[in-house]
């Protein structure tokens, strides 16, 4: 395994160098030529792992050209582990179809724990499976204790798709990536094919293994078929049927190398990672292949060097030796492709973005705020949209900034008083809830742009809108209580045929406010967004007449210090309710104390004048009065935003959503 | 409600301009004192018309009929057109407004303005989210027009808010109030709810009336916020703002978008200058508390407008 510390080129590999030593500047620190190549070697003899040789023991080229290598270091860091296993097919009994779903899942868990109980408590694992989609069992976690959950199976064989996808995961710093797959060789269905996976491994900072078990399961498979064919007794299960298959063996005796297959094995050996094949009636475990590979990559070198006298930019080839024992056996990545490092002159970012090229311009240099601004601004966000839409990706190589970048031209989209635009405006985040989705489940990235959506869509007051996409939220994070506190406020605004004045309540239908209690009930227990949830559900109470349960509600409340909104709502809400429960004197109090927390804060200035008058307080309640009239204008006040949710938080959640697209 | 003495009566009963007769009101800077030894006594408005509508005139104390709390009262004296106005006019200024409306609307305050008189005065507040005043009581009409050219429509509307705060203001206790409000009767984020505007109504003592267009330019929400302000006015409150203006004896006087906007304003302040001032000291019912009030005049199809009751 090589790792380039580069600038471009294997851009993972930057995460090991400042996990080591943070660079103030990455860009500065890269760019001045200074680039580190590290590359894990293992060296046996016979079967023996040889340990403790240093810089001057290895000689290292690089294109041809000897390197100096600087340091020789232990590699025993925590690894990160992808286990790949190849369900598809019928894994278990190729010549029937009764397939028990419990007997695979138990085969696979009982395999999957014999591996992990090697690992070390520093390392992590993640478990993914191929079949007819590429599917992640256990994201990566520390040595995970939960069973497997429902796995598919029996299907048709992304065997490259989900290989690529284990390869492509970027190496966090000081830890080391290793992936382990075993397959029966055979692809049907990836959307990639042997070469552009070679491609990726190449690239990938991976120590990658590959174990083909074609020849047994080759056996089963024609046992199936001669049976089905010829004697017709039982159905054929095996996929053979299916046209284009891509093999990368041949499915007989002797198991040659096909073309696809000779690609693999170089990408894997490329990487500086092992091909295992059966070989006679001895087929690899994925527990012999990983207790070998872990010992091998254990007891290994990491060398470190400064490429000198070659060029930059492109394939590097690396070639390591022991010389001075001709028999030891050196296992090492094969080279490296750094792309061409020639930065491209900046553009000039106009200071007011108009066109579609402008915004994106603009918002690639980081321009956020202006593109923010010009975007609220510009009459018909319709078009924008759709001229997004038809020119595409402007940032192929960062799909997380277009998808960011979606939500900032939807916003004044979903804000349009014309219905076809706001339409368009949704129908574009739509479009993204299925491009930001990785293969291999939700990640970081897609739960942070779901949650900018929904505080947006919070907003709008479109309880269908928001409803919506809370679904869809909820379908891919189901236990995420902030989509649950979405669509719990899309219900609540939806039991309000009024929207923002109490005066609502009375249109509200008993049935729908007790959906909206229970929804709130529910997020009480969930520390995330307790305080907000006790918060409305009280304010609900009091809208309905249970206002010593809303008083109860609130007096549960447990703000935390920087959510202002949250702490004015409750005392707020606390003077309402005092109010109704015929204590004027304590709901004065209240109201003063929402006063101190905002004190700009129209409402509840109004609440204070309207309670001071009616405890029979007239001087005081015109003195606030005259207040209020003379009062700056500002437009934070919490109240006027209650029915907008968790629109307040867009901002945030906005500048998050920005942060991880650069 | 604090009944401990007469000031702390007169400065709670905040409805009712409480003197002996009209000739004690008039050129007072310092009114307290004067009310201290008239705890007693009651103000209301009362405009009377005929079965045309015309304004009736040349009645007597002896020709009105005040039933307090369910009984009734001795009126002690009447003025008629005597006492000098204020003028607190609302303009609402929220997204639904348009530019051309509101340019009517300057015309139809700075109309407003020459149809006082001098003793008369004018304060302007205009309204969305926000309740500012822009101009405090004044006689100076180019004051009035230069804030109101200032005035840009947007935003969310707090329209209950700024009918409690436009009550609850401060006013002159020898003059008499007129509210008159120019909205479109949509709420979207006020934090007063209507039954705390009638105690409001209740326990102030101006007079409300409500210009409402019916169908006036409504202008499309152009901004984020304003946007969402119009998902929210989903609910107009008009039978709020009917019910709140007749407690305090106003009305609402619906326009469209041929009505001549400066020829309403005027309607309203002639109707109002044309009510009578009655004064009354109640006699056998409890001081506390609200009181009921009805009046009726001795005079065949004539009609009574008055509010319909005050806090004691």
């Amino acid at each position: 395994m090589a790792r380039v510390i580069a600038r471009f080129g294997l851009v993972a590999s930057l995460t090991l160098l400042q996990g080591q030593r943070p660079p103030a500047n990455p860009q500065q620190t890269f760019r001045a030529g200074t680039d580190v190549v590290m590359v894990d070697v293992s060296v046996k003899s016979g079967d023996r792992v040889v340990t403790g040789l240093g810089p001057e023991d290895f000689v290292l080229t690089d294109n041809g050209v000897r390197q100096r290598i600087e340091s020789v270091e232990s590699t025993a860091v925590p690894i990160d582990l992808t286990l790949v296993i190849d369900l598809s097919g019928n894994p278990d009994r190729p010549w029937t179809r009764r397939i028990d779903h419990s007997k695979v899942v138990a085969d696979v868990q009982r395999e999957v724990q014999e591996v992990t109980s090697i690992l070390r408590p520093t390392d992590r694992i993640r478990l993914l499976a191929i079949d007819q989609y590429v599917q992640q069992i256990w994201p990566l976690q520390q040595v995970p204790a939960t069973p497997i959950p429902r796995v598919e199976f029996d299907g048709l064989a992304s065997v490259f798709d989900t290989l690529a996808a284990a390869l492509i995961r970027p190496v966090e710093p000081a830890r080391r990536h290793v992936v382990i797959a075993r397959t029966k060789g055979v692809d049907t269905i990836s959307a990639i094919d042997a070469r552009a996976l070679r491609g990726i491994a190449e690239r990938s900072d991976a120590l990658f293994h590959l174990v083909i078990m074609e020849n047994a399961l080759g056996a089963d498979a024609a046992l199936s078929g001669f049976q089905s064919n010829l004697i017709g007794l039982v159905e054929a299960t095996n996929r053979s049927w299916l046209p284009h298959q891509r093999r990368l063996v041949s499915s007989g005796p002797p198991y040659q190398l096909l073309s696809d297959g000779i690609a693999v094995r170089s990408a894997v050996e490329t990487a500086g990672g092992g091909w295992h094949q059966a070989r006679a009636f001895s087929v690899p475990s994925l527990t012999g292949t990983f207790r070998e590979t872990f010992e091998s990559f254990r007891q290994g070198h990491m060398l470190r060097y400064t490429p000198q006298g070659v060029t930059r930019s492109g394939w590097h080839t690396i070639a390591v030796t022991v010389p001075r024992s001709r028999g030891y056996t050196v296992r090492a990545r094969r080279g490296y492709g750094i792309e061409d490092s020639a930065p491209a002159p900046a553009p000039t970012v106009p200071a007011v973005p108009k066109t579609l090229a402008d915004l994106t311009l603009a918002y690639e240099a980081g321009a956020f705020q202006s593109v923010a601004t010009a975007l609220r601004q510009i009459a018909d966000p319709q078009r924008l949209m759709r001229d997004f839409e038809e020119e595409g990706n402007p940032w192929p190589a960062a799909p997380r900034r277009e998808a960011g970048f979606a939500i900032e031209l939807a916003e004044p989209g979903v804000f349009s008083p014309r219905a076809e635009t706001r339409d368009q405006a949704l129908r574009l985040l739509n479009r993204f809830t299925r491009l930001i989705r990785q293969p291999l489940g939700p990640d970081v990235f897609e739960r942070q742009w779901y949650y900018t959506v929904l505080t947006l869509l919070q907003g709008t007051i479109n309880p269908p809108a928001l409803e919506a996409f809370a679904d869809l939220a909820l379908a891919r994070f189901p236990d995420e209580p902030r989509f649950l506190l979405a669509r719990a406020i899309a219900a609540d605004q939806r039991s309000t045929t009024a929207g923002a004045s109490r005066v609502a309540a009375t249109g509200s239908s008993q049935t729908a406010l007790e959906t909206v209690r229970r929804q709130y009930e529910a997020l009480i227990g969930m520390p995330a967004v307790a305080a907000e949830a006790r918060v409305r559900l009280a304010w609900l109470l009091h809208r309905i007449g249970r206002h010593d349960d809303a008083l109860a509600r609130l007096d549960e409340v447990d703000v935390e210090p920087l959510d202002g909104s949250l702490r004015y709502l409750q005392h707020l809400f606390s003077g309402h309710v005092m109010n109704a429960l015929g204590r004027p004197d304590d709901a004065t109090v209240a109201y003063r104390a929402a006063r101190a927390i905002a004190p700009d804060a129209q409402s509840a200035q109004v609440a204070l004048m309207n309670g001071l008058l009616a405890r029979g307080d007239r001087a005081g309640a015109e003195t606030v009065a005259e207040v209020i009239q003379r009062q700056r204008s500002t437009d934070f006040d919490p109240w006027w935003m209650y029915w907008q949710g968790q629109y307040r938080l867009y901002g945030q959640a906005m500048a998050r959503i920005r942060e991880m697209g650069r | 409600m604090n009944s401990a003495g007469p000031t702390v009566w007169f400065a709670a009963a905040s409805l009712m301009v409480c003197a002996a007769a009209p000739g004690i009101l008039s050129g007072r800077a310092q009114q307290q004192p004067t009310f201290r030894s008239e705890i007693n006594a009651v103000v209301v408005d009362a405009s009377v018309r005929d079965r045309s509508r015309r304004a009736v005139t040349n009645l007597r104390p002896a020709d009105f009929v005040v039933i307090d709390n369910g009984v009734p009262q001795d009126v002690d004296n009447v003025s008629y057109g005597k006492l000098p106005i204020d003028v607190t006019v609302a303009l609402d200024v929220s997204y639904s407004v348009t530019g051309v409306v509101l340019e009517r609307l300057r015309r139809a305050v700075g109309q407003l303005m020459r149809e006082l008189r001098r003793e008369d005065r004018l304060k302007l507040i205009l309204f969305n989210m926000h309740v500012t005043r822009i101009v405090d009581f004044t006689t100076d009409a180019d004051a009035v027009d230069r804030a109101i050219r200032t005035a840009t429509a947007g935003g969310a509307t707090a329209l209950l808010d700024a009918i409690s705060t436009a009550l609850v203001s401060a006013s002159a206790p020898d003059r008499r109030q007129l509210i008159v409000f120019f909205t479109d009767g949509n709420d979207s984020i006020s934090v007063t709810a209507p039954d705390t505007l009638t105690m409001v109504a209740q326990r102030t003592r101006g007079t409300l009336t409500f210009v409402m267009p019916s169908l006036i330019n409504r202008r499309p929400a152009s901004s984020a916020t304003s946007g969402a302000s119009r998902q929210v006015s989903l609910r107009p409150l008009a039978p709020v703002l009917s019910a709140i203006a007749a407690e305090t004896g106003g009305t609402v006087l619906p326009v469209d978008e041929g009505t001549d906007l400066a020829g309403a304003f005027t309607r309203v302040l002639d109707d109002f200058r044309s009510a009578y001032v009655l004064y009354y000291n109640p006699r056998g019912v409890d001081r506390g508390g609200y009181h009921r009030l009805e009046v009726r005049v001795k005079r065949e199809g004539a009609t009574v407008q008055a509010r319909r009751g005050y806090w004691f």
